[in-house]
């Protein structure tokens, strides 16, 4: 983890808002998924016949006027027929999924980095922890906002290749030899 | 702690030298990662997965630095602080 922050900030992404936003991204993704799983929430882009959610899920049709506002805006902003799953989970508590709504939406919104660029590190995230929800929303998000087969796959190499390198650190316990490039620039140097 | 000794890039043979030189310019560091060392560690087994991960890393229809972004969430997720 350590040393690819520090190979993105030599290959020139210095700015540090923008490894915010991944650390955002990836904690926001990750707590989705987690609830999402493990309540096993219906996939919203593909019948799992075996997910049958164990809490009931607000209704979008019935929902009164600020959830059906919500749940509007939340569909309008993933080009879906009706909100998805996880939110219609958590509109159980009308407050709470307005103001997780909030973040979430600012985390997956247009930042340093584009739309596009945070669906593909979502769904790494995803498949990283193997998250069948966060699989589903963010492959099809990414498709959505325009990943490409030949995008798709290089994706896959990059999350295959640091599954494996990642167990191998970890086996070895290998310590971190690559904050170089994470210490602050001398002031004046470009 | 490491727990491998882990060679020092003076260790490893001149055709290894030689990959190590390119390691550098890729990450554009002044010394070999330990990680690249680790890998490296078996011959046979950086044949394959060396290359991989060059053709894994590279700019393509992604560019290399949201690969780098994309190796982050991933190791973020397994915990791994490497």
């Amino acid at each position: 983890m350590v040393g690819h922050t520090a190979a993105g900030k030599l290959l020139g992404a210095t700015d540090d808002a923008v490894w915010y936003e991944v650390a955002y991204l990836v904690g926001t993704v990750h707590g989705m998924n987690g609830v999402a799983d493990g309540l096993r929430l219906p996939l919203d882009f593909t019948a799992d016949p075996t997910r049958v959610p164990l809490v009931p899920l607000v209704d979008p049709v019935p929902a009164d006027g600020p959830v059906r506002a919500l749940f509007q805006e939340i569909a309008a902003f993933f080009a879906m027929p009706g909100p998805p799953s996880l939110y219609r989970a958590l509109a159980h508590d009308p407050g709470y999924a307005a103001d997780h709504w909030r973040y979430a939406r600012h985390v997956l919104a247009d930042g340093k980095l584009p739309r596009l660029d945070k669906s593909l590190i979502a769904l790494a995230t995803s498949m990283a922890a193997r998250s069948g929800y966060g699989i589903d929303f963010h492959h099809r998000e990414a498709r959505r906002l325009g990943l490409t087969d030949a995008g798709m796959w290089e994706l896959t190499f990059v999350t295959e290749q640091f599954h494996a390198v990642n167990a191998i650190g970890t086996c070895l316990h290998l310590e971190p030899d690559m904050q170089v490039g994470l210490r602050p620039r001398p002031a004046g140097t470009p | 702690m490491e727990t491998v000794r882990i060679k020092d890039a003076g260790e490893f043979p001149p055709e290894m030298q030689r990959v190590f030189e390119g390691i550098k310019r890729w990450f554009g560091l002044d010394f070999v990662p330990k990680m690249n060392r680790v890998l490296a560690y078996d011959p046979a087994f950086w044949a394959g997965f060396g290359r991989c991960g060059k053709r894994a890393m590279a700019d393509g229809a992604l560019r290399r630095e949201l690969k780098e972004m994309i190796a982050v969430a991933v190791s973020t997720i397994n915990a791994c602080e490497y």
